[in-house]
């Protein structure tokens, strides 16, 4: 073989090795689900929903933030986790891996809408249900498709707002009655009406695995976000800024080793998704003037870009935990206690 | 005899120069020489049949296929240029199995050729050594090799034996010779009138783009006979040599040299001359002889004066 | 005792076609590659696109006493966006595609290759092959090296998510090479000297990528930058201006402009005459 053979071989073996490797870590990551982020089970989701959002409790526990701010108010632990862990022996920080949330209509002030939350994790199915079956008053059971469906009664008529069961040892769904029933049935039968729905699959499939926090979602998700925001002129005068209508919108972030968030909106076309980004370029202008009086701002600012591609507008920003600390409102420092006489 | 390059009223230029011009000619099969001196067209006559170079006018054939833009012509055409260039970090093997693959030949029909032609050109020892430490005679029969090594039709060679030592220039003129004899049209080109006699007696004269004469050496000879004919002599007794010379009808006129040991002769016919010249040149004690019209300078200056 | 010509192969050419395009170009591939992998040129080449290997290896070992403003994903986009495809792989798409013929010229060897029974388009064709595997070999596991090195500062959970970035950066740094390849080979047969030529194609026109409007459209870089997904953002005016292009425009682009700038050197080298200086 000549020299060259011999190089580009080398250089050959090299990149297939990696590319093995790649492909290798690319099956075994943990992070890798049924459809993008969603492991298989989520798939029995109902056909009818138009977002979906999800924590991964692992990577949120194991960040800086949580490891600074619960630190912080480790002391004031809620009451409720104590109690929890006590009942039930589920200690969310250490048992919980992946929590999802999914609905057709965005929840409005006072009303739920039709939200579904599904946990992930390791539970010791016995005693959960010994809890919610003896620590909540008006709780009743149905068996759906031999799935146990634990319901509770809400509200003053005593009909069931909620309901809860187990998909499986690992897996806990919380919703109304309605869609938490559509979900056990379809998971019996073996189903994964979620696939039918083509549009929140593609959505899904943008997302990042492996995000610490991530959220996609149709118009409905944003159906109670603001429609125009003042003007130049500030609130109270007649100019305001329209914003574009939204098709929808992506999500995701990651909390280590700063804070990272990429949002993702498809506009109507090709020149709202111009305008949106302008505006958005506009606040994060806004932001800089403001450096005069808080620098820290323009230091979030510059962690801020915004981009376009066709009809689709990119924000992402990646903020060092040092500029958070920064934003804080500092403490007023405190007179040391008078001493004992 | 079958034409294998033709030449029609073929003429090119370079802006305001003429390299060729209106150059009307056919070569056939043997040993045919191209005569001329630097300046002369040569390179360009050559570079026409090797399609490397389109005629401006006219018509440059070979083997009846317009040379410029018919690439499958060069399974029947070797070409051996006269630059000294070569892909330095190859062997010798190596460089001529390389060419023969882009040839189209397969590698153990590569393998068996380039031995051949390496133990033609007298370098089947030095085939693995890298052409970089060739010496020039070896730089030059490894070109050599390259252009035979396919078996070609026709083989155009510019300036062959430039850079070889005796020895090799001989071995080179015999293979030409060879060649010559099994039927293939080899077109060999130099400036040097002796090198192309050992070769064939068929030359064509180029100069100033066009051809002068064409034809057989010694008709070409001949003419340069007609042309008066100097020839200068060194003896110990010049006057006895011009004594002795004087009376003959062919010698036009003498001239002594201004050191006194010279005589310069002019003769209408330098072959009686010679002869006759032989008895006397002993009792004077010639001790050396030449003839400045047997460069090819000469010739020409004397053939476009003509 | 020479061999007689009997003694040879049957000549079982076809001796009124040239030889076909593909084994052609193979045995100029053959011939280019050896003097192009191991060249002097090639070294300085080494140097040029393996340099952000031995840089990733030094953030990985200095990373935890430098501000965590830059993770190791982040570091390596911008190795990939700005370092490889912006300024190191055009650079060496300029050095080696401006010389395929040109050194060959040069080196007064181009005789050899036009005087044997092949197109002129194969020996292009040969040499913009070993072009291509050259500077791939050169490239390529410089960024599979970078990428490990930086992607599991943390260890290699995680690692999957970013390995779709991997092979989607190995594709688009072989387009920039190949796209690049061919507008400095247009330049190498058009141009007696296009080196200059080329680098300020390389820092003057290719600048108006960062222009407002339609300006990008007409850069080669524009297309390219667009194809990279997890660019870092731009700073300064870039910003103002960045856009990204489409990727089925930018794929689009991309090819149209390979294949113009192909044939169009194809076709100028075909008809050109090449008269070496003695």
């Amino acid at each position: 073989m000549t020299r060259s053979r011999l190089v580009v071989t080398g250089a050959a073996v090299v990149v297939s090795v990696g590319a093995m490797v790649a492909l290798g870590a690319l099956y075994l990551d943990p992070a890798r689900a049924a459809v993008g982020p969603l492991p298989p089970q989520a798939l029995s989701l109902p056909a009818g929903t138009r977002y979906v959002m999800g924590l991964d409790v692992k990577r949120f526990v194991a960040s800086p933030l949580y490891t600074k701010y619960a630190a912080a108010r480790a002391a004031n632990r809620p009451q409720a986790f104590e109690e929890l862990e006590r009942k039930t022996g589920l200690n969310p920080e250490r048992d919980l891996d992946q929590v999802y949330v999914a609905g057709s209509q965005a929840g409005v002030p006072g009303r739920s809408g039709d939200a579904l939350v599904v946990v992930v994790g390791r539970f010791d199915r016995t005693n959960v249900a010994h809890a919610i079956e003896t620590e909540k008053k008006g709780v009743t059971s149905k068996n759906v498709q031999g799935t146990i469906v634990y319901l509770f009664s809400e509200d003053r008529t005593g009909r069931a707002s909620g309901a809860t069961a187990f998909l499986d040892d690992n897996t806990l769904v919380m919703g109304t009655q309605a869609s938490v029933e559509q979900t056990v049935i379809a998971r019996a039968k073996g189903e994964a009406p979620l696939r039918s729905n083509p549009a929140l699959l593609a959505l899904l499939e943008g997302v990042r695995p492996g995000s610490t926090f991530w959220m996609v979602g149709d118009q409905t998700l944003l159906s109670n976000m603001p429609k125009a925001i003042p003007g130049p002129g500030g609130p109270g005068t007649s100019q305001s800024i329209e914003l574009p209508a939204l098709k929808s919108l992506t999500v995701t972030g990651d909390l280590d080793p700063q804070v990272s968030l990429d949002i993702t909106g498809e506009a109507a076309d090709e020149p709202a998704a111009k305008n949106l980004a302008d505006v958005v370029r506009g606040f994060v202008a806004l932001a800089t003037l403001q450096a005069n009086q808080k620098p820290e701002l323009k230091q979030l600012a510059s962690a801020i870009s915004v981009t376009t591609e066709a009809s689709r507008v990119h924000v992402a920003a990646r903020v060092p935990y040092e500029v958070i600390d920064s934003l804080q409102p500092k403490r007023a420092a405190t007179a040391p206690p008078p001493s004992a006489q | 005899m079958t034409a294998t390059l033709e030449y029609v009223r073929a003429s090119r230029w370079y802006g305001p120069v003429i390299a060729l011009n209106d150059v009307t000619t056919t070569v056939g099969p043997g040993v045919t020489g191209l005569l001329g001196p630097n300046g002369a067209g040569k390179s360009t006559f050559l570079k026409l049949a090797a399609g490397q170079l389109a005629p401006s006018q006219g018509e440059v054939r070979v083997l009846g296929k317009a040379a410029w833009g018919s690439p499958e012509l060069f399974h029947r055409v070797g070409v051996c240029p006269e630059t000294d260039a070569f892909w330095e970090g190859l062997t010798g093997l190596q460089f001529l199995m390389a060419l023969l693959r882009l040839t189209g030949f397969d590698d153990a029909e590569c393998r068996r050729r380039a031995d051949h032609a390496l133990e033609q050109v007298a370098l089947a020892e030095a085939r693995d050594r890298k052409i970089g430490g060739y010496s020039k005679g070896m730089r030059q029969r490894i070109k050599m090799a390259q252009s035979l090594a396919h078996e070609p039709q026709v083989l155009l060679l510019d300036e062959p034996l430039s850079g070889m030592d005796p020895v090799n220039r001989r071995r080179t003129v015999d293979l030409v010779k060879k060649l010559g004899r099994e039927g293939r049209t080899v077109l060999v080109s130099s400036h040097i009138l002796h090198e192309v006699e050992a070769m064939t007696r068929r030359v064509l004269l180029i100069h100033n783009g066009r051809i002068l004469a064409e034809g057989d050496v010694r008709e070409i000879r001949d003419l340069m006979d007609e042309h008066p004919h100097t020839v200068a002599l060194r003896a110990r007794d010049p006057r006895a040599l011009a004594r002795a010379v004087v009376g003959a009808p062919h010698v036009l006129s003498l001239t002594f040299g201004a050191e006194g040991e010279w005589v310069t002769v002019q003769t209408a016919r330098p072959d009686e001359f010679y002869s006759a010249v032989v008895d006397a040149a002993v009792e004077a004690g010639v001790s050396e002889m030449y003839s400045p019209d047997e460069n090819l300078e000469s010739v020409f200056k004397y053939l476009v004066a003509r | 005792m020479s061999a007689t010509p009997a003694a040879l192969g049957a000549d079982t050419r076809d001796q009124d076609r040239a030889v076909p395009f593909f084994r052609a170009a193979r045995a100029v591939f053959d011939l280019s590659l050896e003097g192009m992998v191991w060249s002097r040129r090639s070294l300085l080449m080494i140097l040029l696109l393996g340099l952000p290997a031995p840089l990733a290896l030094l953030f990985r070992i200095f990373i935890t006493r430098l501000p965590s403003r830059v993770s190791g994903f982040d570091f390596y986009g911008i190795v990939i966006a700005f370092y490889y495809v912006r300024n190191a792989l055009p650079l060496a798409a300029l050095f080696y595609a401006t010389a395929l013929i040109a050194d060959e010229v040069e080196g007064k060897t181009i005789t050899y290759l036009l005087t044997r029974p092949i197109q002129r388009v194969s020996v292009l064709a040969g040499k913009f092959a070993a072009y291509l595997v050259t500077t791939l070999a050169l490239a390529l596991p410089a960024v599979v090296l970078t990428f490990f090195l930086l992607t599991t500062i943390r260890g290699w959970s995680g690692i999957g998510s970013q390995v779709p970035d991997l092979f989607r950066d190995m594709g688009a740094v072989a387009l920039t090479l190949v796209t690049y390849g061919a507008f400095f080979t247009l330049m190498g047969v058009l141009l007696r000297r296009p080196v200059i030529p080329g680098l300020l194609f390389l820092f003057v026109w290719e600048l108006l990528a960062n222009a407002p409007g339609y300006l990008p459209r007409f850069t080669i870089t524009a297309y390219l930058r667009s194809l990279i997904h997890h660019r870092p953002p731009d700073e300064g005016m870039a910003e103002i201006f960045a856009q990204v292009l489409p990727t089925a425009l930018c794929l689009e682009a991309v090819g149209a402009m390979i294949v113009v700038f192909l044939a169009g050197a194809a076709w100028i080298f075909s008809t050109r005459e090449y008269v070496l200086d003695q």
